[in-house]
Order: C-alpha cells, then sequence, then structure tokens
C-alpha cells in the first residue's frame, strides 16, 4: 500500500472508531433506563440512587392525590399484589386515572419512586393494546 | 362494490404472482410475448388494488359497520375527509395502501421503460412483483381489510382522535411513498446484478427514482414532527421513538446512497459499495414497516401492533439473504481498479460523508434494538432514551454538517494547497466570526457554539459557489449578474439544486440547535393572574366550554405581553372525544422568527375557573419549518429535466474558477 492509502485507511479507521466510542460510552446510567418489577427495586433501596428506571403497574383505586395547585399528584401502584407510593410533578397526561395501567420513568429514592413520566396503557378501543405515549421532556 | 373487495384481492394476489414468473421465465426462454403477459398482469395488480382501495373508502364512506375495519376506525359522525382518509389509519387500511403505492409505482415503471429497457425490465418487473405478492398475501391471510363482523355494531369506534389532524392525514401516505419508492431502485439494481449489467445504466435511470424517495422519506419525517409538536404537547417534536427512528434509518442510508452514486458516476468507483447501500436502503425501508406495524417494540405508535411481525422479519431475513447472496455472486464484475488519488479531495469527502451516514444509520439502529436484545442475550429490560440518541447523533451530525461545506470545496482527484486556501479563506473567516460573537454574547453550550459555526460556514461556502458561479458565467457569456445567476441554476439543476437542499439542511440544523436553549415554566393560575418565561408574560383570562358532534371542546384564553407589551391572545385546549372517551391536548403556539412560545392548557378547575399550565420557550423552531421548505424547493430544482444550452450541449463552464468546481457537478 502507498502512503496516500495508509493515510485514507487511517482516517476512516479514526472516523469508524470515534462513532464506535461514542455509541459505547453513550450507555450509562443517565441515558438507559431499567426496567424492574416493584418488588425488584425495593429490594434494591439505596443502590438505586441516581439510576432511571421504568416500573409499570396498576394504579390504586382511590390513592391518588392531587395538590391544590394541580402541577402534582401521589399515588400508590400496584404490581402482582405489590404497593409502592409514586411521587409526580408535572402536568398530569390526559388519560390518567385510577385503574388504569402505568407505566412510569423516573428515580427511586426513600422507599418513593418520583416519576419524571407516567405513560399510561390505556384500555385502549383501537387495534392492539394500545399504550399512548405523553413524553416528558424531564432531563 | 364492498361485496366484492375479497375478489380483486385475489386477482391482484393471482397477478402478481403471475407477472413475476412470466417474466423471469419469458427473459431466461427468450419469449417476449411472455415477458409482454408479464408486464400487463403487473399493470392488472394495480387496477384490482385500486378496486380494492375503492372498496374500502366506499365501505367507510357508507358506514359499512360489517366490516371490522370501518367498524374500528371510523364512526357515523366522522366528517366525510377523515372518513377517506381513515383509508390509511388503520393496519389493514394502511397495508392495502402499502401495496397499492406499490402497484402504482410499477404501473409508472413499467409504462416508461418497458421498451427502452427490454434487457432489465423483466427483471425489475419481477422484482417489484415479488414485493407486491408479498403484501398482498399478508392483505389476503393476515391483515384483511375485509374482514366481516358476525354482529355489526351501531356505530363505529371512530378514528383516533389524535390522527385527526392534517399533519396526521398526509404523514402516513408522505412516508409510504418514501418506504415504497424505493423498492424501484432496489428492483434495478438486482436487476443490473441478474443480468450481469452492471455499468452506471440503472443509475442513471433510478437518479429520480431515488430523489423522490427519499424527499418523501424526509418530508414526512419533518411532518410527523410537526404533528408530534402541535398534538402530543410535550414541547418537542422528535422524540427518538422507534417508529421515528424506523423511517430515519433508511433515509440516513438513502442519502448516503445518493452521495456514493455520484463518484460511481464520475469516477466509476465504489460500485459494490453502491449496491450494498441500495439492498441496505430498502431493506431498512421493509424493517421500518415491520418496527411500525409489529409492536415489538413498545412506541407512541403501537396502535397498530399485530401478528404480522414475525411475517415481516421473515421477509426481511429474506432480502437481505438474496440480495447478498446475489450480490457476492456478482462481485468480480462489480469490482473497479480505480483508486483513490489523495486523502484531500472530493472522493474522500464523499467517503467520508458516506461513512458517517452509515455510522449515524447504525447508531439509530443499535439504540433502538438494544432493548431487544438486552433482554433476549442478558434478560435485562432496559429502555436506551432520547440523551443516549443525542449523545451519539448530534457529534455525528456535526461532522456531516462539516462536510457539507468541506465538500463541494475540495476538488476531484487532489486540491493544491493554494486553491484550499483560497477556497476555504472565506467561510473560516466568517466561521470563526461567528465563534467570537456567540462567545461574546455568553452562549458556553459547546454543541451550540459548534453547530452555530458550522452553520455559518456552510452557508458562505454555499454562496460563495453560486456568486463564483455566476460571475465566470456571466463574464464568458456577457449575461448580467442576476440573469447568470439563474441559468447558472437552471442550466446545473443537479448540483446548484442540491447546493439549495444543503442550504435547507443547515437552516434545518438552525432549527433543531434551539432546542438547547429551551425553558420551561409550570403554573396554576387563576383569572388575571399572570406566569413569567423570560422576558415574555402570560395572562390568564378565562375559561370557556363548548361541544359538537364529535367532540366537547375547554378553552382558556391567555394574553401574550413581551417586555409589558401586549401582543396577541391565545387559546390552548383540551379536546374530549366523546365516542372514543379520550382527551386530547391542542397547544397553543405565539411563534415568530426568533422563538415559539408553546402553551399547554392542563387541568381546568370548574369551581374556581383556575387553571393550569405548561409553557415552553422554545427558540428557533421556525426555522425547522423554513428548513423543510427550502429543501424541498431545493430537490424540486434536482429533479427538473437538465436543460441545454443553445448549442445542444450542456453548459460548459469555461473559466478555470468555474472549471473547478463545476467538474463536480454534483
Amino acid at each position: 500500500m502507498s502512503n496516500k492509502r495508509i493515510t485514507i485507511f487511517f482516517v476512516f479507521t479514526a472516523v469508524v472508531a470515534t462513532i464506535g466510542y461514542l455509541i459505547l460510552s453513550g450507555f450509562n446510567d443517565t441515558t438507559v433506563s431499567y426496567y424492574q418489577k416493584v418488588d425488584e427495586l425495593k429490594a434494591l433501596g439505596v443502590s438505586a440512587e441516581g439510576r432511571s428506571f421504568r416500573v409499570s403497574g396498576q394504579v390504586v383505586i382511590g390513592s391518588v392525590e392531587r395538590a391544590a395547585d394541580g402541577l402534582s399528584m401521589t399515588f400508590t401502584i400496584d404490581e402482582l399484589g405489590q404497593t409502592m407510593p409514586v411521587v409526580f410533578h408535572g402536568i398530569i397526561p390526559d388519560t390518567f386515572k385510577e385503574g388504569a395501567g402505568v407505566l412510569l420513568e423516573g428515580k427511586y429514592a426513600n422507599g418513593r419512586f418520583e416519576a419524571t413520566n407516567i405513560m399510561t396503557k390505556c384500555a385502549s378501543k383501537y387495534e392492539g393494546e394500545g399504550q399512548m405515549q405523553t413524553p416528558q421532556t424531564a432531563s | 362494490m364492498t361485496q366484492f373487495g375479497q375478489v380483486f384481492l385475489f386477482l391482484a394476489l393471482g397477478c402478481s404472482v403471475y407477472a413475476m414468473l412470466a417474466t423471469i421465465l419469458g427473459v431466461r426462454r427468450q419469449h417476449q410475448a411472455l415477458v409482454d403477459t408479464g408486464h400487463n398482469a403487473a399493470i392488472a395488480v394495480m387496477v384490482f388494488l385500486t378496486l380494492a382501495a375503492i372498496s374500502v373508502i366506499e365501505a367507510l364512506l357508507t358506514d359499512n359497520f360489517h366490516l371490522k375495519y370501518v367498524a374500528h376506525t371510523s364512526n357515523r359522525a366522522l366528517p366525510v375527509f377523515y372518513k377517506i382518509t381513515s383509508l390509511w389509519a388503520g393496519m389493514e387500511g394502511s397495508m392495502l395502501f402499502w401495496a397499492w403505492l406499490l402497484a402504482a409505482f410499477s404501473f409508472v415503471c413499467i409504462v416508461s421503460y418497458r421498451r427502452q429497457q427490454t434487457l432489465l425490465m423483466p427483471y425489475v418487473t419481477a422484482v417489484l412483483m415479488a414485493v407486491a405478492t408479498f403484501f398482498i398475501t399478508m392483505l389476503v391471510f393476515v391483515t384483511n381489510p375485509f374482514e366481516t363482523l358476525a354482529q355489526p355494531p351501531a356505530d363505529g369506534r371512530g378514528l383516533n382522535p389524535l390522527l385527526q389532524h392534517w399533519a396526521m392525514v398526509i404523514h402516513p401516505p408522505i412516508l409510504y411513498l418514501g418506504y415504497v419508492g424505493f423498492t424501484v431502485p432496489f428492483a434495478f439494481g438486482i436487476a443490473a446484478m441478474l443480468t450481469g449489467q452492471v455499468g452506471n445504466d440503472w443509475l442513471k435511470i433510478t437518479r429520480r427514482w431515488t430523489i423522490v424517495p427519499w424527499f418523501f422519506l424526509g418530508v414526512g419525517m419533518m411532518l410527523g414532527g410537526k404533528w408530534a409538536y402541535m398534538e402530543l404537547g410535550w414541547g418537542g417534536y422528535w422524540a427518538w421513538d422507534p417508529v421515528e427512528n424506523a423511517a430515519m434509518m433508511p433515509w440516513l442510508c438513502g442519502t448516503a446512497f445518493i452521495h456514493s452514486v455520484m463518484i460511481q458516476e464520475k469516477k466509476n468507483m465504489l460500485r459494490v459499495w453502491n449496491m450494498v447501500l441500495i439492498i441496505l436502503t430498502f431493506t431498512l425501508c421493509i424493517f421500518g414497516t415491520f418496527l411500525t406495524r409489529s409492536g415489538v417494540i413498545s412506541s407512541v405508535h403501537s396502535f397498530t401492533q399485530s401478528s404480522l411481525g414475525p411475517m415481516f422479519l421473515g421477509f426481511v431475513g429474506l432480502i437481505a439473504t438474496f440480495s447478498f447472496t446475489l450480490l457476492g455472486l456478482r462481485m468480480h464484475l462489480l469490482k473497479s481498479d480505480v483508486r483513490m488519488d489523495s486523502v484531500v479531495s472530493r472522493e474522500s469527502a464523499f467517503l467520508l460523508n458516506n461513512v458517517a451516514f452509515l455510522g449515524a444509520c447504525f447508531a439509530v439502529f443499535w439504540g433502538t434494538l438494544f432493548p431487544v436484545i438486552s433482554e433476549a442475550v442478558r434478560g435485562i429490560k432496559i429502555t436506551v432514551g432520547a440523551p443516549w440518541f443525542n449523545s451519539v447523533l448530534v457529534p455525528i451530525s456535526l461532522l456531516l454538517l462539516l462536510l457539507t461545506g468541506i465538500g463541494p470545496l475540495v476538488a476531484w482527484r487532489k486540491s493544491s494547497v493554494e486553491h484550499l486556501k483560497k477556497m476555504f479563506f472565506l467561510p473560516t473567516v466568517g466561521m470563526l466570526a461567528t465563534l467570537v460573537i456567540l462567545l461574546i454574547a455568553g452562549m458556553r453550550h459547546l454543541y451550540a457554539l459548534i453547530s452555530f459555526a458550522l452553520s455559518v460556514f456552510v452557508t458562505i461556502t454555499i454562496v460563495t459557489e453560486f456568486h463564483r458561479g455566476a460571475v465566470a458565467r456571466g463574464h464568458t457569456n456577457n449575461e448580467s449578474y442576476l440573469v447568470a445567476l439563474w441559468r447558472l441554476l437552471m442550466k446545473n439543476k443537479r448540483r446548484y439544486g442540491g447546493y439549495v437542499v444543503h442550504f435547507g439542511m443547515v437552516l434545518i440544523f438552525v432549527g433543531v440547535t434551539g432546542a438547547a436553549f429551551t425553558e420551561e415554566a409550570e403554573k396554576q393560575l387563576k383569572p388575571g393572574e399572570a406566569l413569567q418565561i423570560q422576558n415574555y408574560e402570560l395572562v390568564y383570562q378565562d375559561t370557556k366550554r363548548f361541544e359538537d358532534a364529535n367532540k366537547i371542546v375547554i378553552e382558556s384564553s391567555v394574553v401574550v405581553k413581551r417586555d409589558g407589551k401586549m401582543l396577541d391572545t391565545i387559546f390552548p385546549q383540551k379536546h374530549f372525544y366523546i365516542v372514543q372517551e379520550q382527551p386530547t391536548t391542542e397547544v397553543a403556539l405565539f411563534s415568530n422568527l426568533r422563538e415559539d412560545l408553546y402553551v399547554v392548557l392542563g387541568e381546568h378547575q370548574a369551581e374556581t375557573n383556575a387553571a393550569t399550565f405548561h409553557v415552553y420557550l422554545n427558540p428557533l423552531v421556525t426555522w425547522l419549518w423554513i428548513g423543510g421548505m427550502v429543501l424541498t424547493i431545493g430537490t424540486l430544482i434536482t429533479l427538473l429535466p437538465e436543460a441545454r444550452d443553445q448549442t445542444g450541449k450542456p453548459a460548459p463552464a469555461k473559466t478555470a474558477a468555474a472549471r473547478q468546481t463545476t467538474a463536480a457537478n454534483a
């Protein structure tokens, strides 16, 4: 190979390697969230701090308490008999209601789940088991 | 006519299978009459699918709830317009629409080329019909739009209220034009390999057939973004949702193809690579349809998940295996012995562009599928969030933006140092000046700084290219500057139209970069109270409630003030769809070139008349949509037929300055 071809080879290898590095280094606790069962999450305790999780369950009927300012609420979710209190700040999704299945995104601290994003699984009247997402820009 | 719908589907299936076999057998046995019947059968496929589509529309318009599809996607009170567009609102209908589009593309293709390209066309038709056969088989046996209900309901369930928005009405068909359209260049590529005619002919024929789907895929994504922005109420337009990624992947790969094709045409290099790119692009189109339809990955769009998944995955595997095996067998024909001359050349800039586009495509692919892989391999369920995609894709995009500026400045083969100095001087000065100004203004966001500086760099290179070309042309042809500028564009549509597309991309970058500076605020207000965000003040007036046949509307009026001056009154709404028992958000926007004030109505308490508002201040978003329009104009220019000078030859470039760059003829 001539010098030129070697240089070209190195330039392209460098670009490919950088992209590979970006892909791998991007995976960390702030960019990836883990699905956990409610009991698994409770068992994690303190070691869960700082990581992002996804957890799902049903909103326990009668558990929803909305703050007077309309911007936050607390409720309890139930997943196969395991319950966990949840606190949420933000505009409550249109489809959120007691008894509904929800998928929560957020952090687990002090025995409570601090949700930054609520997705509701509406008992969809559409095809399949629809899941209407209400993404938030919680960063 | 609806009762015949099923029959039309069967006839279409029969014709597509026949067309596939007849064209192949005919050309193998050199039996032209047989090939002709194959082409005609392919045309019949379009006729029958058109009739099937009309049957579904008729059923929708006549509220024929015997059909499961109609009962699920429409209802009596739905406006006629939405009844028609319900054709692509659900699974079965959109599959029919997909197949119909493919048949329509095939029809145009066959009518245009069956007489000219007698060697390639039988194979092209065979490939198109093989794909059509898959879709029609799915329609007949898996997702049949003519499936009936034993007990038709009195009224249908209605169209998903989220889909009742203009952008959502045209978004699916436009996106499908993209997904389906790439079948044509793919078919030509395969035909080229099957016949051994692997020269540049198939690329020349398919140039427009590639740009058109590429364009529709891009516009489809833009419309999807516009819809998400206006309808989902979370303040953004792109969430790296799997289905968004599904369209992004073939677009990235197709963009790489559009660029690298130029190297093959100019330098006869990269013939294998181009084949790989078009195969990948088409495979990703089908894969994208699979992601949308299968529900393998949960997403906003998952209201159309179904049992189709495994079939699609199998089809994707089949396409990839067949295509790459064929490529392996034809490798010896495709190899070319032209080599790269220099690191600093147009060729290597193009190659780098290809690597970056494919790298971006792979990153999106990996991030989208990682949850599935992780669960299968490690048993750990995870999701990969938007921050991951941003951390990977933003740097790659900035590299691409840089290349957009550099590419046109370096010459083919090898650029001299003198030439480079001359070409890079002004853009570099502009870029550095932008950096200094922004730093003095207090901007500290690294990626945003780079993005704005590069946007200026690229803009100057594009303007300089037009200017140089116009001066050179004006000089040789004795034309005034403006006339020369216009004729320059009109006589080199592909190249200068391409620059216009690049400029559209720059504006899109500017718009997207604004997202780095988004601010938000949230507050419950009583009438007369105000919410402050930057120098804006939003004063809540009152909330009204009214209803129509479909929905109940709750509407707040909010006065927008900036620096104490009243500017406008806006009306964020909440709709509650009665039949579907589903609320939706209608965002109110106060928009200008500088920023969007984006207001979402949260909860309204009837007793106190207090309302909660979530407000976003999104800088520069309007430039994203303007960029989309510029991109559209640029694309249209490249699609116009190439004009000729009076001499009958394509416009030559006559001065030295112009020759150096016109050789590119991008």
